[in-house]
């Protein structure tokens, strides 16, 4: 019980912190009071535009925390994330399309169906290259995710200068892929963001039982009931529709997957369950935090959240490599 | 044709290539309530693809294996998982789960799918605890265990749902000479309720705890029947390529290798 108030405790204060945090920076009650007031305009600013860019950040941030969770489960690897594994890459190239390339579909499902494929597809590649490899090791993956990622920010960029014309800006796209956060419209948020993203968290929370058991090896979960196979292909499928989500609405943003539920199994414990529910809140208020810090460090420009999560990130990186060595 | 209902497992002309070599090659026994069977030969034999094949985890090329008078490939993982445990030669655990989430993993054999209504934590059965004497080690990383207590716990998670036989392959590889008797007297307790199939590097282990034996060599059963069927008889000495001096006193066989030959 005192773990669920510390976490709701945090998102409380991670959520007024994200909200707060501008070019200028807003004391909740100045903002309170302002958001009460219909006809003050920096109340209508907030409550149409940050606040809904807060909820999308904590969404972002809780299915990159989940969808690390999933991934490191899946591969046994305390290394795999969706940024890392190239499916956030994959993601990124199969948005581009959407955005460059005109289709007879509505915006957001031409964009989450083609980074969903993107997302799916580049995972299964990066894991056939390890499998390739017949190296049992969990550098393998990372390796060959890293070099798909590469690949694949090659070929998003070469897409990018091939496909683009005067209706598209360009500008935008490239901000994009260094993450930022999105702000949809209330409608959007209310039928888009946060039914996917509950729906993702709780298909996730399906493979918890199962991920304890891979974590007894394969043969002890074949052993124990669970059909490896497939329940990896579903897994997959779970987690690369999880990072699309996260990287339509927030572009390409690292190792939010790798840091949160790696401090959360410090504090939990390794069960999936509950590793799942706290790198969910965990990653929520981490990007609610970072976003609001992108648009507050060097005003007036933002700062690309991604570029801000890379820089925390690569240390922590480090440190895991470290420790896993030693192990 | 079935087994009896008596035979707790029933194996007929199992069969399994890797490659062009076969590893496991016609291999037919019957294992009974309440006994534990001890599996011995030489390295490469086929004693770990043979366990394999027993527990499910791989299917035989041809051949059938009845639990209870059931094909076990047609039965629900659900169903194998409750009632055939399998303890492999190197359990790694890949995270820091704690002895007691071990427990709790080894009590949900068979239940593979979280599901809300059931996620409640049950507490873990007391005699379970007391059984293997896990007081001290609650709460503990498992990967952090000497290989002594690990090897209790994972004993004690294979068999906590009380499963009708339990395949255990090499469990005293790495334990030491104390450590490896405690574990045989444990499976010897828990024959009332659980039997075992033991892979056994140790023939004087062997000739104390099991009641029976199984001798492979290249893939075929060379002999199944009680201990001083099996340790008595020249064959173990052509197969393990040692002469045995033997030698029996408080009635349990004993044998010291001599010269190879």
């Amino acid at each position: 019980m005192n773990r669920a108030l510390t976490v709701a405790v945090l998102v409380v204060v991670c959520a007024l912190l994200g909200v707060g945090l501008g070019a200028e920076l807003l004391s909740p009650p100045a903002w309170m009071l302002a958001v009460q007031d219909t006809n003050d305009p920096l109340g209508r600013l907030i409550w149409q535009w940050r606040v809904p860019r807060v909820i999308t950040a904590f969404c972002v941030g809780a299915s990159l925390g989940v969808a690390g969770v999933v991934f490191q489960g899946l591969f046994r690897n305390p290394l795999a994330e969706p940024y890392l594994l190239g499916s956030a890459a994959g993601a990124s190239v199969g948005a581009a399309i959407a955005l460059l390339v005109p289709l007879a579909m509505p915006a957001w499902f031409s964009l989450s169906l083609l980074a969903f494929a993107g997302s799916w597809g580049a995972t299964w590649v990066v894991v056939a290259m390890a499998r390739l490899t017949g190296v049992k090791s969990g550098t393998s993956l990372i390796l060959a995710g890293v070099a798909v990622a590469a690949l694949l920010s090659a070929v998003r960029s070469l897409l990018m200068l091939v496909l683009s014309d005067d209706t598209v800006n360009v500008q935008s796209v490239i901000s994009w892929t260094l993450g930022g956060i999105q702000t949809p419209y209330w409608s959007e948020l209310a039928g888009v963001v946060i039914p996917l993203t509950l729906l993702g968290f709780l298909a996730c929370l399906t493979l918890a039982r199962g991920l304890d058991f891979l974590g007894l090896g394969d043969e002890v979960a074949e052993s124990m009931g669970l059909a490896v196979e497939s329940f990896i292909r579903r897994g997959v499928l779970i987690a690369a529709a999880v990072t699309a989500l996260a990287v339509v609405w927030g572009g390409l943003i690292g190792f939010i997957g790798l840091v949160v539920p790696h401090i959360v199994r410090w504090w939990v414990g390794a069960r999936h369950g509950s590793l799942m529910i706290y790198s969910a809140l965990g990653g929520g208020c981490a990007l609610m935090v970072f976003d609001g810090l992108s648009r507050s460090l060097l005003p007036p420009s933002e700062i690309p959240l991604g570029l801000l999560t890379v820089m925390v990130g690569v240390p922590f990186f480090l440190l895991v490599l470290v420790r896993e060595s030693r192990r | 044709m079935s087994a009896a209902p008596t035979h707790l497992m029933h194996a007929e002309h199992l069969h399994l290539k890797r490659g062009r070599r076969a590893v496991v090659s016609d291999v037919s026994f019957t294992i009974h309530a309440n006994q534990m069977v001890g599996i011995i030969g030489p390295n490469g034999s086929g004693k770990s693809s043979l366990m394999r094949l027993l527990a499910g985890v791989i299917a035989p090329d041809t051949g059938s294996l009845h639990l209870n008078g059931q094909l076990l490939s047609t039965m629900t993982r659900a169903a194998r998982a409750q009632s055939l445990s399998y303890l492999p030669q190197e359990t790694r655990v890949y995270w820091d789960f704690t002895v007691d989430d071990v427990l709790e993993l080894g009590l949900a054999r068979g239940q593979p799918t979280l599901r809300l209504r059931a996620s409640q934590q049950m507490p873990l059965p007391k005699a379970l605890i007391a059984e293997f004497e896990l007081q001290e080690l609650m709460g503990r990383v498992l990967n952090q265990l000497s290989g002594g207590e690990r090897a209790r716990v994972l004993l004690a998670a294979a068999v906590a749902g009380h499963p009708q036989l339990l395949l255990a392959d090499e469990p005293m590889a790495s334990l030491d000479v104390c450590h490896q008797l405690g574990l045989m007297q444990r499976l010897q307790a828990l024959r009332e309720r659980t039997a075992s199939v033991i892979v056994m590097h140790d023939l004087n282990l062997a000739a104390r705890f099991a009641d029976r034996l199984l001798l492979l060599d290249q893939a075929r059963v060379v002999a199944f029947g009680s201990v001083d069927e099996v340790l008595g008889s020249p064959l173990l000495d052509r197969v393990f390529r040692v002469a045995f001096e033997r030698e029996r006193s408080d009635g349990v066989l004993k044998l010291y290798p001599h010269t190879a030959t």
